[in-house]
């Protein structure tokens, strides 16, 4: 032993006598765990210790760090919100096994995944000790347990290899018997820089050993000590010879880029980048003369997803602040992101608007078939609707005044791409529409849309308006 | 600007460096806006394996100084409310937001509700204290984030700002204050050493001071009731009655900064409307409508829609014989507000107007429901 250890610097004594049963191999984990960090000269303010529930969750009461004790399976989920803002402070985890297996697995997965730098250390103690000894995930096979009483029929999980499997770059298994073991696995797991996985057997001889057999704690002890291979002894063994063995030592000692560090590390980037946020103020235009915003105007844009019929009505609102209008945006949309029916919406109002759905639209641009047919018997009598006639072959009279252009049919022939049709419609719409002006619409898309795709939207936009143009002569 | 757009930039305006969430319609854009901006402020953004996760991260990281947020909506809020409880346990500063869609189950994803006006309250067991915000308008969504953070931080509560699918995919034209107009408020930290630091000793205005772990207040959390130095007790009933006690005597002492309502009209009302979050809208442009017909109707807005508003809400009922509750859900406010009346001893009849189908009540059903009222008297 390298150090001398005076337990009690680094004990709450105050929470004593613990809860643990005589017998109960948590508080020699406890212990280990001190050993490790006065070893590694650690400070204590530096020290998270995190639990979930159970008799394994009270063992940060009993510590002078951090302590907390969060809720049921959590506590590497909690860990890991304490880590990301706090990544000098060394996080020490003390779960149980079915806290971590049961009904924390997911946490247990995704940590291991991401190696998120912490030291989780399992105290598997074969059952739910708290409530009196249920059967848990480790529970082994035909194991009896209170909820199990004709034996346990699922086969236990082996958490070691989940570990690994999952990605912790630290993985071991020892028994609460071995001592020096479990204090050096701790020490290399806090040294590891990433998720660390200790599995440590602890005998529970209430709830677990007296229904298996175990006639005292000390045969449980007897037990861990006699059952218990080396790893690399292990390897040389056959299948049938390891039956009721347990297998301990490191299974995963492997290094790999920790995430908080990556985190930090885009963090930097995006900083030095400088992609700070754009000035979002909306330059307002002045109106040519004799120019008037309508009072009030409701638009439906529809048509399936993908046809960029939400972008459309996010320029066309933004086109309408630049006019001086109060403006509603809204947009309902089916769950397929691409293909299903959508549909936005906008109200423009020189008034404060105060019902944001469209009942009767002004103005209704119908992109597919479907959408004419839903739509267009809703239209204001005395409406506009205009229709791609790329896709909407029947137009059945609906009082409107309807505009047919093949938007798609132009987006693909005259510039190329099918993906701006949308920019063709908003020009038709400008020009049908008689208020709303070709350059607010052309500042709206410069606004909207990335850099690269701007000279071709802008090019759609004047197309699907000259085009109008030619319809309404 | 977007309502979810508003509430990002609101959050990063409050001082929140810590989001963690969990991809879900209608809320997802808050997540998107902010794995870009967090970075930028020097913050934390992650997303996380679920909604469990999201919110036991959110406490973690609060319990250790950040400023906290996650943002959902229906099934992902069920799963917050586990954590939720503990927070407001270990009064751990934090903000949730909630964008209603249709329910119960996966529901109606991508359309509005106000069907979890009462989980907002309720959701989490235990007798528990919690304040909740509504927001009406784009505005609001900022404004109401940043006063969220700035309640959770001063009685160490976890705030909920609750919307709706409409609000949070409306875009209206706004005009946001400059960060330095905003007023932003900090947990109170500890004034003594850490020896005789207790950190459930409440000061004077029933909260206690803060010291967050990493600080050299070395101290113990646990969700298990607990007296004023963090010692758990699993027997002893005065603790556990002092504590749940002074958990909502925090939030009751201090309503008059709490409770934030707006009226109209009511002063010779005869009718009230009580309306909330998108809907608030719709009803006022019914009153405004009524009056013209000169029905005398006046409107109550809840802005904290919890703690109810008690006594501000009598008062604008006055005399009113019927108070009428328009709501996107099966009238769950509306139970809330009978109950007030009745505790303020009021006579008023309450009418229910109803809409399960996820969709606005217009302000034309409203009016409607406003003319049989007068016309009916009750």
């Amino acid at each position: 032993m390298a150090t001398e250890v005076k337990i009690s610097d680094y004990l709450r004594e105050r929470e004593f006598p613990t809860i643990w049963c005589p017998g109960c191999g948590h508080g020699i984990i406890l212990m280990a765990a001190i050993r490790a960090i006065a070893k590694l000269g650690l400070k204590k303010d530096d020290i998270l210790a995190v639990s979930g529930i159970g008799c394994s969750a009270r063992s940060p009461a009993y510590l002078d760090f951090n302590g907390i004790q969060t809720t049921h399976g959590r506590a590497i989920a909690f860990a890991t919100g304490m880590k990301l803002h706090r990544p000098d402070m060394q996080a020490l985890l003390f779960l149980g096994d079915g806290d971590c297996a049961a009904i924390g697995g997911n946490h247990f997965l995704h940590a291991a995944r991401r190696n998120i730098d912490m030291t989780v250390i399992v105290m598997n103690n074969y059952t739910y000790g708290m409530t009196g000894g249920q059967v848990s995930p480790t529970t082994p096979y035909m194991g009896i347990s209170s909820t199990t009483p004709l034996g346990n029929i699922e086969p236990e999980m082996n958490l070691c290899e989940v570990a690994k499997a999952a990605g912790a770059t630290f993985v071991a298994r020892t028994t609460a018997y071995h001592f020096n073991q479990l204090a050096t696995f701790i020490e290399r797991g806090i040294k590891n820089r990433g998720f660390s996985f200790i599995e440590c057997l602890s005998p529970c001889p209430t709830g677990f050993g007296r229904r298996n057999k175990f006639k005292n704690p000390v045969e449980m002890y007897q037990w861990l000590r006699d059952s218990t291979i080396p790893v690399s002894k292990a390897k040389t063994m056959a299948e049938e010879e390891l039956k009721g063995k347990i297998v301990t030592g490191i299974f995963n000692d492997i290094s790999r880029p920790e995430f908080v560090d990556a985190y930090i590390e885009q963090m930097r980037q995006i900083q030095e980048t400088g992609t700070a946020k754009k000035d979002e103020y909306i330059e307002m235009v002045p109106l040519p003369r004799g120019f008037k915003n309508p009072a009030h105007c409701e638009i439906r844009l529809s048509g399936s997803g993908g046809q960029g019929l939400i972008l459309a009505s996010v320029i066309l609102a933004d086109a309408a602040v630049r006019q001086g209008m109060k403006v509603a945006q809204s947009q309902s949309y089916g769950p397929e992101a691409r293909g299903g029916a959508s549909r936005s919406e906008l109200i423009l109002s020189s008034e404060e608007i105060n019902f944001f759905q469209v009942r009767c639209p002004d103005i209704l641009l119908t992109m597919t078939q479907q959408s004419y047919d839903k739509y267009a018997r809703e239209i204001k009598p005395g409406g506009i609707i205009v229709a791609d006639s790329t896709f909407v072959k029947e137009l059945p009279a609906v009082g409107a005044k309807t505009y047919e252009a093949p938007i798609s049919r132009i987006a693909i022939d005259r510039l190329g791409s099918v993906l701006v049709s949308n920019a063709v419609a908003l020009g038709i719409l400008a020009r049908v529409s008689r208020f709303l002006l070709l350059d607010t619409l052309e500042k709206a898309v410069c606004a909207q849309v990335p850099a690269n795709l701007r000279e071709l939207n802008i090019k759609a936009l004047n197309e699907g308006y000259s085009y109008a143009e030619q319809l309404m002569k | 600007m977007q309502g979810n757009e508003a509430c990002a930039e609101g959050a990063i305006a409050a001082g929140a460096n810590f989001f963690a969430g969990y991809p879900i319609t209608p809320a997802t854009e808050i997540a998107e806006i902010l794995s870009r901006r967090m970075p930028e402020v020097g913050g934390i953004f992650v997303q996380l394996e679920d909604e469990l996760a999201c919110m036991a991260a959110v406490v973690g990281a609060s319990l250790v100084g950040a400023k906290a947020m996650t943002a959902t909506s229906g099934p992902g809020f069920t799963l917050i409310q586990e954590n939720l409880g503990y927070a407001a346990m270990v009064e751990a500063p934090c903000v949730v937001v909630s964008v209603q869609r249709g329910g119960p189950s996966t529901g109606l994803p991508t359309l509005p509700s106000q069907a979890d006006v009462m989980m907002a309250r309720w959701g989490t067991h235990g007798d528990h204290p919690i304040i909740v915000l509504s927001p009406s308008s784009v505005r609001e969504m900022f404004d109401l984030t940043v006063s969220c953070f700035n309640y959770a931080e001063k009685y160490r509560v976890p705030a909920i700002l609750l919307t709706d699918a409409l609000l949070a995919h409306l875009r209206e034209d706004v005009i946001l204050p400059d960060a330095e107009e905003v007023t932003r408020f900090d947990r109170k930290r500890p004034t003594v050493t850490p020896e005789e630091y207790q950190p459930y000793a409440p000061d004077e205005n029933g909260v206690p001071p803060m010291a967050c772990f990493g600080e050299g207040y070395r101290y113990y959390i646990t969700g298990v009731v607990h007296d004023e130095r963090g010692s758990p007790t699993l027997q002893d009933s005065t603790v556990a009655s002092r504590l749940l006690k002074r958990l909502h005597d925090k939030i009751e002492r201090n309503r008059a900064d709490i409770i934030r309502y707006q009226t109209e009209m009511t002063d010779d009302a005869e009718i009230l409307v009580v309306a909330y979050g998108c809907l608030a809208r719709s009803a006022r442009q019914a009153v405004i409508d009524a009056r013209k017909e000169g029905l005398k109707v006046g409107l109550f807005r809840p802005i904290t829609i919890w703690p109810f508003p008690d006594d501000e809400f009598l008062q604008a009922v006055g005399t009113a014989h019927t108070v009428i509750v328009p709501e996107m859900n099966i009238g769950q406010y509306a139970g809330e507000v009978a109950r007030a009346l009745c505790d303020g001893s009021k006579g008023s009849r309450v009418s229910r107007l109803t809409e399960l189908g996820s969709i606005a009540i217009h302000p034309e059903a409203i009016l409607q429901r406003i003319r049989e009222v007068a016309k009916n008297g009750h």
